[in-house]
């Protein structure tokens, strides 16, 4: 179970950075003119970033649902028993943003075809924010409750 | 006949019947990892331990909202939905934080 918790933490490293980029360069109004680093961080790929997101998404949170299990039988129990019920309530709602997240993505991934690009920039850029909102929450309840009781 | 998938009936009925299941207590089952077993319907069993929902509300909400996305067609809804899409997905997520305020209490 070790071995997926590490390999769920590093696809979850790389879809935060996709979806970082992705919405940085979604916001950013106007095209790189200069060769700045923020220029070349934004300046991505849509549609190479986009698949990417999408099978990252969906591939982090299948491990997710793999090492549930044993979250709920080995971490929670304790978290009960130290009475970390906020701890308990930060993974809860690491799990329904995450579930919430998988309808999101047919819809992001069809608002970043070429041919909706035009028309539907505020539900593009809006649906890619709070994916990116659910994917830096989910991250960072993740490390922060493994540092405090990790899977044996 | 040509089954067209409609993303935004997709995302639309599933954060409803999450946001239902969630609010009702009504997954479509439960699963009990100390034994490794399922249970169908939202009662919980006793004497099998801590049970888990989650699962049983993603399949529940996937399942009728894939159906619906098939079934709805998807200009109709596309029209009426033109850059109003985010509130959906915001509302579930602010309704899930607020259902889950009582372990922070």
């Amino acid at each position: 179970m070790i071995a997926v918790l590490i390999v769920h933490g590093l696809l979850a490293v790389t879809l935060l950075g996709a979806i970082t980029h992705q919405c940085l360069s979604a916001f950013r109004a106007k095209p790189a003119r200069t060769l700045s680093f923020v220029d070349r961080y934004a300046g991505v790929n849509q549609r190479v970033f986009t698949r990417a997101v999408v099978i990252l998404y969906g591939t982090t949170t299948l491990l997710g649902a793999i090492i549930y299990p044993s979250y709920r039988l080995n971490v929670r129990v304790p978290f009960e028993e130290m009475s970390l019920g906020w701890a308990v309530g930060l993974f809860e709602l690491k799990e329904h943003f995450g579930g919430l997240g998988l309808c999101l993505l047919p819809v992001y991934a069809w608002l970043w075809q070429p041919q909706q690009t035009q028309s539907r920039a505020r539900d593009r850029l809006a649906i890619t924010a709070i994916l990116g909102f659910i994917v830096w929450w989910d991250f960072l309840v993740g490390h922060v409750l493994n540092n405090i009781q990790g899977l044996p | 006949m040509r089954l067209r998938f409609s993303p935004i009936t997709f995302m639309l009925a599933y954060c409803l019947v999450y946001i239902a299941a969630l609010v009702w207590n009504m997954p479509a089952f439960r699963y009990y990892p100390l034994h490794g077993q399922l249970s169908w319907g939202p009662a919980v069993v006793q004497g099998l331990g801590p049970s888990m929902a989650w699962y049983g509300i993603i399949a529940e909400a996937a399942l009728i909202a894939a159906i619906l996305a098939v079934i709805v067609p998807d200009r109709w809804l596309a029209n009426r939905m033109q850059n109003i899409l985010w509130p959906v997905p915001v509302a579930a997520i602010l309704i899930c934080t607020f259902l889950m305020r009582t372990f922070f209490g």
